[in-house]
């Protein structure tokens, strides 16, 4: 038995220790999730608290049908959906809910890109930006992102490829509506 | 990754580039989890962990000495004996140089003998004790892990309401657990050095390691 499954076990059966442990490994891939998915870095990080309450409460049940990750990483998705369904309940303007928290520029300019592409990926449907998160911020392979999202292969492939065009479009074309929002929005005048 | 090389390199990274959360933050998250299987305190009874959440780690490093009662992890109610910790103020000097706590280490403790602060590194099976202060070296292991296989295979189950009084001071009190239920651990001082029992036999010591 490795370590991780040990570790796995031990949480299993309510030991703090290890949970403890747990939510630690997994804590800046799920936030890196949820930041993505939401965008908003405030409902973000709710989303976050929600997911890590959600694999406490699940990890009793998990059957590993799957691997350990890509069951936390199903859990993460989950929440920042819940998050963006229960942003758009709250009914506030698109761009005053979308940057609100983000950083401000700073002079290097890293801040300014990480911005615009927060901007930019907030402009990508919903359904293409999750495949793109969980394909480049969590390393998951299709047919993982399948079962997470509970889809076809073919359909995360061709999600994927979509949800990337559009966001090199929105960051490559200065003169699309997006970017001219995105600009408007996130950089200094 | 092959399919990353559809992605602008430079997008990418800014992609993965998300900020890391305030320490506060994760710790407050992390410790709100925890809540879900062992709330850590309530507005009745004022419990808080010792060992065995973020926010006590966090109250012991940060707040100096403290007095707690142990929460019991698996619901049979809060240990009526009472810990005091010795945690000397300002922390620890080697908080940078020793092992990073949020991977083997799932707890850090601090205790002092013959006027030197030294750091126990909790993990699997184990307790790693650093010099606090420079050199910052480990100075020796305190493993339990074979004796609670032993227990576990000799079917002595832990007794979760007998508890050993200590003459010397009592440095930490936490549970693990090998393939069974989890034994109740305690870390006392010695009059060279550390100790570490269940806290269920009051007559032998499971290891122990000599201090300079």
């Amino acid at each position: 038995m490795t370590h991780d499954e040990l570790l796995l076990r031990r949480a299993q059966r309510g030991d703090q220790k290890a949970v403890d442990s747990i939510l630690r490994q997994h804590y800046d891939i799920v936030r890196a999730v949820c930041h993505r998915i939401v965008i908003n870095s405030d409902d973000a990080d709710d989303a976050t608290q929600m997911a890590l309450i959600a694999i406490v409460r699940a990890l009793p049940s998990f059957d590993g049908r799957s691997k350990f990750s890509t069951w936390v990483y199903r859990i993460a998705t989950n929440a920042a959906l819940d998050e963006v369904r229960r942003i758009r309940r709250r009914a506030i303007p698109h761009d005053e809910q979308t940057f609100s928290g983000l950083p401000v520029a700073d002079a290097s300019g890293a801040v300014d890109a990480q911005l615009a592409v927060s901007a930019a990926l907030s402009k990508v449907p919903e359904e293409f930006r999750v495949v793109l998160v969980l394909r480049h911020i969590a390393d998951l392979e299709y047919d993982e992102i399948a079962v997470i999202l509970d889809i076809p292969v073919g359909t995360v492939r061709s999600r994927l490829s979509r949800g990337r065009s559009q966001l090199s479009e929105i960051l490559g074309n200065p003169d699309s509506p997006s970017e001219r929002q995105t600009k408007e929005t996130g950089g200094p005048p | 990754m092959s399919e990353n090389e559809d992605l602008d390199p430079a997008l990418l990274r800014h992609l993965r580039d998300v900020p890391p959360a305030s320490d506060a933050v994760r710790e407050a998250h992390i410790s709100a989890a925890l809540d879900e299987i062992s709330p850590s305190q309530t507005s009745s009874g004022r419990r808080t962990r010792v060992l065995g959440g973020v926010a006590a780690a966090v109250m012991l490093t940060l707040g100096g000495v403290t007095i707690a009662q142990r929460q019991n992890e698996n619901e049979r109610g809060p240990l009526t004996g009472t810990v005091t910790t010795t945690v000397p103020k300002g922390g620890a000097d080697c908080k940078e140089e020793l092992p990073d706590a949020g991977k083997d280490t799932t707890e850090r403790q601090e205790t002092e003998h013959n006027g030197t602060r030294y750091a126990l590194l909790f993990r699997d099976d184990a307790i790693d004790v650093y010099r606090a202060v420079e050199p910052c070296d480990l100075v020796g292991t305190l493993s339990y892990g074979d004796a609670m296989v032993e227990r576990d295979k000799e079917s002595s189950l832990p007794n979760p309401t007998h508890r050993c009084s200590y003459s010397t001071e009592l440095v930490a009190r936490f549970k693990d657990a090998a393939d069974g239920d989890p034994y109740d651990l305690v870390v006392v001082q010695t009059d060279d050095g550390l100790s570490v029992e269940f806290d269920d036999d009051c007559v032998s010591s499971i290891d122990t390691i000599s201090l300079p």
